[in-house]
């Protein structure tokens, strides 16, 4: 956890039905002096008083999230639960948190059938979310096999690529089926206490480290052989294939850098397909420009003279 | 043979249809459902508006226009069909108690 002048912020991966082990680590760090300020991929906590809070976080509803067509929840569903005795906090997509000083408040969530509809809701749409990814990177696979059979561009170095490729398939496909069997095990909980009119299970013990710790296996293997094709590319390979992985990392991480905040959020479909179109212009155009320099500084464009 | 959407109602949606026998906001309800059920059953504000949108868009509530308080809170009344889905929902509660009674006098009478 990163400290910064009475901020602090956290990683905190957690999946769809860890919800309640997020609320528990709010109200844990509230009473430790820490107020939850935003969610995203990391919280972000500033320097309170300490104090007693519960807390909820919940999936919010949105369109077509059920089998009923649901409004997108937003200000109607806020203003219900303040009515209740909740304080909005933060939302990071469809996950709103909330929370109170009143012990007799009641819970924002309290049907285990809902709360169930709700996260199988949300697997469900993350798998579908993942889908445009996965299609682009096999499609950058195929491309690469084209190019490597018509025997256009670096053997070694289009073996180097689409192995990069395959290794983020992989990882996400694994994150996606690791996300589905803690959701699934979750609902089978669910739905026993559900029969026995009981409460909704409470995450296991531990069950937000093992996410941060899952999450930051995936992350350190794409970020070993994002390095790794890195140094092939800056000892092994020519003037041509450097400036074209330095340009591509250059551009990635300018991307990254500058769209951070829009990536994080939840959008509409259009403003999604507006932000991907405008995202790969912007990759392209950077990508053209980091080229020149790299290019200029490995006196690419005189090798070709 | 699947079920159709609402054909019976949960318990929480029970109560929520008989907390609307007059149009009521959401507090409101939520307060109601608490004192007809004599303080057994609390709904939760995600909950109940999860509910109202599937109750609205089966026809079973419609909202009313809110006068109070620049409009923003947000009353629902039940519909003539949400009446009957009540009754029906009523009735084979009614008929469900009644065929379990004789039953459940036999077993007390057992001991």
């Amino acid at each position: 956890m990163s400290k910064d002048k009475g901020i602090k912020k956290e990683f905190l991966p957690f999946y769809s039905s860890d919800t309640d082990a997020v609320a528990e680590r709010f109200e844990q760090r509230a009473a430790e002096g820490w107020m939850l300020k935003s969610l995203g991929l990391f919280a972000e906590y500033a320097l309170c008083e300490p104090k007693k809070l519960r807390f909820n976080a919940v999936l919010c509803p949105v369109k077509g999230s059920n089998s009923a067509s649901i409004p997108l929840g937003g200000s109607e569903y806020i203003t219900l639960c303040e009515e209740a005795g909740w304080s909005f906090v933060c939302h990071r997509q469809e996950v709103y948190v909330f929370c109170t000083e009143d012990d007799s408040a009641p819970d924002i969530e309290t049907d285990i059938a809902q709360r169930m509809e709700s996260v199988k809701a949300a697997n469900k749409r993350l798998w579908l979310g993942s889908i445009p990814s996965m299609l682009l990177q096999v499609l950058n696979i195929l491309r690469r096999i084209g190019l490597h059979a018509s025997g256009a561009g670096s053997k070694a170095f289009i073996a180097a690529m689409n192995s990069i490729s395959i290794l983020t398939l992989v990882v996400l496909i694994v994150s996606l089926t690791a996300n589905t069997i803690g959701v699934r095990r979750w609902l089978a909980a669910a739905e026993l206490a559900a029969k026995e009119g009981g409460r909704a299970p409470a995450s296991l013990p531990g069950v937000l480290s093992r996410r941060k710790r899952t999450a930051l296996i995936m992350l350190g293997a794409v970020l070993l052989a994002v390095l790794g094709l890195l140094a092939y590319a800056l000892l092994l390979c020519g003037p041509v294939v450097r400036s074209v992985v330095l340009a591509m990392i250059c551009s990635h991480a300018l991307l990254a850098l500058i769209f951070r905040k829009t990536i994080g959020k939840k959008h509409s479909t259009a403003k999604t397909v507006l932000l991907v179109i405008l995202g790969m212009l912007f990759l392209a155009f950077t990508f053209l420009i980091f080229f020149i320099i790299f290019g200029l500084v490995f006196n690419v464009f005189e090798a070709a003279e | 043979m699947p079920k159709e959407a609402l054909s019976t109602l949960t318990e929480p949606m029970y109560y929520v249809l008989l907390a609307l026998n007059r149009p009521r906001c959401g507090i409101e309800i939520m307060a109601r459902v608490e004192e007809i059920s004599h303080g057994r059953l609390r709904i939760g504000p995600g909950t109940l508006y999860t509910m109202l949108a599937k109750f609205e868009s089966n026809g079973l509530i419609a909202p009313v226009p809110s006068a109070g308080e620049g409009g923003k809170r947000k009353s629902y009344e039940m519909t003539p069909a949400g009446a009957a889905q009540l009754t029906r929902e009523y009735e084979r509660l009614k008929r469900q108690a009644a065929d379990g009674k004789e039953v459940m006098e036999a077993l007390y009478e057992q001991g």
